[in-house]
């Protein structure tokens, strides 16, 4: 074996070698890209599910918003009923006010005993 | 009230005397007529003042739970707006390593030719190892 043909398998040797490992390292890093692009997607469809479920909640609290804006709504109606009693009440109570000032101002009134009784009756008070 | 008749007509001072009593009664009786009046008034009143609390309480508790149904709503609707930046992002990211993955293995297509490249060359050593 000339020295030739040594230099020759020598490189024949070194050039099969190199395209080995350019195959490995080029599986490898295939291998590598496909695993990221999975695990990507895979992120990414967990963050989609998140997302749906945070809009289902939402959707929830819309449904709830609208109940209780609906509730605060008649409430605000009974409000307005009750300020219509109140403002009867008060009137009310500004008029027994007047009479009984008004009562209480009456001078010295003639009365006979039968009215006097009559009027002390209907009080629950009456002559014996 | 014993107002008594007497059965001998009574001395004008006692008539006077018994008149002013019973106007003074008669006053008594009108005033706490009226004064039971305004009772029940004051009464109506306070219960309809009652009332009034009882329903502003009631809403003020809707309109709590309604601010705080709304924060809830909104910090749902952050979250899923979050969720679905992130979720584009991954998406970009997943896009990303596909295209270098493609870059890559259009790379390995060039290298295959490499690799007849080589073989031709181990046959051309072959021949002059033959001769």
């Amino acid at each position: 074996m000339t020295t030739q043909t040594k230099i020759l398998i020598a490189l024949a040797a070194a050039l099969t070698l190199s395209l080995a490992v350019s195959a490995i390292w080029s599986s490898r890093k295939i291998s590598e890209l496909e695993r990221r692009a999975e695990d990507a997607a895979i992120t990414a469809e967990k963050l989609e599910h998140e997302a749906v479920e945070a809009e289902k909640r939402a959707a929830e609290y819309i449904q709830k918003i609208e109940f209780l804006e609906a509730k605060a709504a008649e409430i605000r109606t009974e409000t307005r009923r009750q300020d219509e009693k109140l403002t009867k009440a008060a009137t009310n109570v500004r008029d027994a006010r007047r009479n009984v000032e008004r009562a209480r101002g009456t001078g010295q009134t003639e009365i006979d005993e039968r009215r006097l009784c009559d009027e002390l009756a209907a009080l629950g008070h009456g002559c014996q | 009230m014993n107002a008594g008749s007497a059965t001998n007509s009574p001395p004008s001072a006692t008539v006077a005397n018994r008149d002013a009593v019973f106007a003074a009664c008669a006053n008594a009786a009108r005033d706490l007529a009226a004064t039971r009046k305004l009772v029940a008034a004051l009464d109506d009143e306070n219960k309809a003042l009652n009332e009034r609390l009882a329903t502003e309480r009631q809403l003020t508790t809707t309109l709590a739970e309604l601010n705080a149904t709304r924060k809830s709503e909104s910090e749902a609707l952050r979250t899923a707006i979050t969720a679905k930046d992130e979720t584009i992002a991954a998406k970009n990211s997943a896009i990303d390593a596909q295209a270098k993955l493609i870059e890559n293995l259009k790379r390995k297509r060039t290298s295959i030719l490499g690799r007849i490249s080589g073989v031709i060359a181990g046959a051309a050593v072959a021949l002059l190892l033959v001769r």
